[in-house]
């Protein structure tokens, strides 16, 4: 199985994903972490653009579940020899990994890399494409949160334009039973979003209804030769960026990392109780270790946390 | 805490005088949009109008304006397009000049243009201007923020920011927006803030080094040219991104307007309270169009039912490429007067809606910038003091445009165009008007302007139609004798 795009899995596909992963969670709080569910087998990450939270997490989550883990970076691999993502792909398949997670800066990567290796491919982030395991664990957090998710408004708040995650939540949360709202300025939201149906507001008075709200990074890195969308981060900031006295009692703030304090959130409340920046990455390794379980269990016959 | 992020609304400002009260007898008051068209005594009353007619209870020893006799009173005009240079060109014009020309021209409101220096591209300079306009401006002052960072047409300027300060619209007016990936993202962003742009038509590819229009007398007089297609080419363009930008809005639902300001809702000491809900303002408004060519795509646009509006200049409309032969500086504008068929066609849509208002992109300059070579002298001729006189003189005088047309197209249609509410002659509404003596002939000589340069395309010029008094914002802002100048 390959995860590429949160579409690629039904809500029962992610139900049950959600029991293994009740399972995972439990043994990260054991003093002893790790099961011997996948050993022998073999998980290659190959990842292509900085990262620190999808990659530690991807990496600890083979090694909790006793894969052998190895980790191919940009700046350390033949990519910066001139080297063709077909190439790396290719010389990694000689392996014969079972998994391969790969982040990658441009849209499409992760399927194409289907093409040239028979491992499960999980797509952990391809530029403004997918970020799915993004979309899970976010998903995942709301679950331990709320218990469940029919009747749940999240309002994803900022870059919608440029973010994987946005794309990925939208329509993964949607799948289950989640309203979702985009909210921003218009320059920031995707041409053609309205087509797919979510209502789409240009001020922070939409966050008035909302149980969430999921904020985005703004992603500068990402806007080469386009006129930038937004003027400067101080009117960004000024307008869109969120402060403690602009969420109300009751809401909870989500982020997928990494923030900029000062720009989409303040400082203060990056670091408040209603924020679940956190609960998010903690959920992230339980999620990702199902996934890693769940590309391979076809092939497995012991039951995972066992 | 005020937690909205909603933008606040549009400022205009001008100095506060305390409300008047007063009568004005055997006058023909005419605002036939609102149905008024009567002769009678009009009596003004704290501000506002309190009513008009016959046997009118006025109070005790009310001053009477009793040496206006005969004349017209016309709601106040309103200018889309003038260029007040402050800050940082008052040689040329200031907030105290610019708004007394406005005022002896019969407006009650003028929107002033960004490309001041520093330009009017954030926050803090547009708010300056306005404050500024508090304290010295007769008539109200609008001011305009840009839609670029400097004018350079790379990136937006703060236009959030500038909204938050009270600018009326966007415009880069000076210059085009070549960028089309740049006029897409500035019409995204602005949508919810209700304020349009307002948009310079000129490919600087074909009007480099032109001095005028590029045709017949171009060829005479060997003078570099600008073709009609400088206007219409980049026309065409922005059409075709209005209506890619109104589906997609339309799609994504909601509407266009933002919070509505009133030019009759300004008080004079800058606060601006919300009018009636307007129709929601123009996606682009199109300023000084000059070309037959433009008028067609117009129409069709029109039409189709883009949302979209359009100024024409009183130069546009009463001048032509002939007049060049004598090398006046003072004819040389930009966009460039055009040739008779672009001026029939011009005033053809003006009359029949095509063209929605008057704007007079009114551009002060110093005689040092005028009095050289026509090929070196700077583009631009002020409008504010002769747009009425003028129009009524070369259109209504000889049939080719109603009075009615004329003075909807001077008042109410800039507000529409702008989200403002209309000045209008009606019981209970803020005094904007002006009384104007349709007959008193005057000659065009620097010595009549109030303004503080005198590159007037008119100059010379004997018009019939003066304006007398300009009430703005329920008091009297400027008078001015019969025949005195």
């Amino acid at each position: 199985m390959h995860l590429i795009s949160i579409d690629d899995l039904t809500a029962a596909d992610i139900d049950n994903l959600f029991r293994l992963s009740d399972g995972f969670l439990e043994v990260a709080s054991r003093s002893i972490k790790k099961v011997p569910t996948l050993r022998g087998r073999t998980i290659v990450n190959v990842f292509m653009e900085p990262s620190t939270r999808t990659q530690s997490s991807f990496e600890l989550a083979g090694k909790r579940l006793s894969a052998d883990v190895i980790n191919i970076k940009e700046s350390s691999s033949s990519v910066s020899k001139g080297e063709s993502l077909k190439d790396t792909i290719l010389t990694l398949e000689s392996y014969r990994p079972d998994i391969m997670v790969m982040r990658h800066p441009r849209v499409g990567a992760s399927r194409m890399a289907t093409r040239y290796t028979d491992a499960s491919v999980v797509n952990a982030g391809d530029g403004t494409g997918e970020h799915p395991t993004q979309c899970l664990l976010d998903l995942y957090s709301l679950r331990r949160v709320y218990g469940e998710f029919e009747g749940l408004r999240v309002a994803i708040v900022g870059d919608v334009l440029r973010s994987r995650v946005a794309r990925s939540d939208l329509f993964g949360f949607r799948k289950m039973g989640i309203e979702v709202s985009l909210v921003g300025p218009p320059t920031l939201m995707p041409p053609g979003i309205e087509y797919w149906g979510a209502p789409i507001h240009h001020d922070l008075d939409a966050l008035e209804d909302v149980d969430v709200i999921y904020l985005l990074r703004m992603q500068l890195e990402r806007a080469k030769g386009k006129v930038p969308p937004v003027p400067s981060l101080r009117e960004y900031s000024r307008v869109w960026g969120l402060s403690p006295y602009r969420v109300k009692a009751g809401q909870r703030v989500m982020h997928p990392g990494p923030i900029n304090r000062g720009v989409e959130l303040s400082a203060d409340l990056a670091d408040d109780d209603r924020s679940l920046i956190l609960h998010q990455v903690e959920s992230g390794l339980a999620v990702r270790m199902a996934i890693l379980y769940q590309c391979l269990a076809g092939s497995l016959s012991e039951e995972p946390t066992g | 805490m005020d937690t909205s992020t909603r933008p606040s609304a549009p400022k205009l400002t001008c100095r506060a005088a305390p409300p008047e009260t007063f009568v004005i007898p055997s006058v023909h008051l005419f605002d036939p949009q609102h149905g008024v068209d009567l002769v009678g005594d009009l009596l003004v009353e704290e501000g506002k109008i309190a009513g008009w007619g016959d046997a009118l209870r006025a109070p005790e020893k009310v001053e009477i304006l009793d040496d206006l006799a005969g004349c017209w009173v016309f709601p106040g005009f309103v200018d889309p397009h003038a260029h007040l240079r402050t800050p940082g060109h008052e040689y040329k014009e200031d907030l105290t000049s610019g708004p007394l020309a406005a005022a002896a021209g019969g407006y009650v409101a003028v929107v002033a243009m960004a490309n001041t220096d520093p330009v009017a591209d954030c926050g803090p300079v547009a708010a300056w201007i306005l404050d500024e306009a508090a304290r010295e401006a007769v008539v109200r002052v609008g001011q305009v923020g840009a839609v670029s960072r400097g004018l350079k047409g790379e990136e937006l300027a703060e236009i959030r920011e500038l909204a938050d300060a009270g600018v009326v619209a966007f415009s880069d007016d000076g210059r085009p927006i070549a960028d089309a990936d740049l006029l897409l993202q500035a019409l995204r962003y602005t949508r919810g803030i209700g304020r349009p742009l307002l948009i310079h038509l000129e490919n600087r590819s074909l009007s480099v080094d032109g001095v005028m229009h590029e045709g017949r007398w171009s060829a005479r007089l060997g003078l570099r040219g600008v073709p009609a297609a400088c206007e219409s080419g980049p026309l065409a363009r922005d059409l075709e991104i209005v209506r890619y930008v109104d589906a997609e809005q339309k799609r994504q639902g909601g509407t266009r307007g933002g919070v509505v300001a009133g030019v009759a809702a300004a008080s004079g000491g800058g606060a601006v309270s919300s009018g009636p809900p307007a129709a929601a303002v123009p996606l682009i408004h199109f300023q000084h169009l000059s070309a037959a060519a433009s008028v067609r795509l117009v129409r069709q646009a029109k039409a189709e039912g883009l949302p979209i509006t359009v100024e024409a200049t009183p130069h546009h409309l009463l001048l032509t490429d002939e007049l060049l032969t004598g090398f006046d500086q003072n004819l040389k504008v930009n966009p460039p007067i055009r040739s008779a068929e672009d001026r029939a066609a011009l005033v053809a849509a003006l009359a029949d809606g095509t063209v929605d208002c008057i704007g007079t992109d009114h551009a002060p300059h110093a005689p040092q910038e005028k009095e050289v070579p026509i090929e070196d002298a700077l583009f631009g001729t002020t409008g504010l003091e002769t747009a009425f006189a003028a129009l009524h003189t070369g259109l209504v005088l000889t049939g080719q445009l109603s009075l009615e047309r004329l003075v909807e197209a001077m008042s109410g249609a800039p507000c529409r165009v702008l989200g403002l509410a209309e000045p209008r002659l009606e019981e209970g509404a803020p005094a904007d008007f002006c009384v104007v003596d349709l007959e008193e002939r005057w000659r065009v000589a620097p010595e009549t302007l109030r303004g503080k340069s005198r590159n007037c395309a008119f100059l010379g010029e004997t018009l019939t139609g003066r304006v007398r008094l300009t009430v703005a914002d329920g008091a009297r802002r400027f008078a001015r004798a019969r025949g005195e100048d």
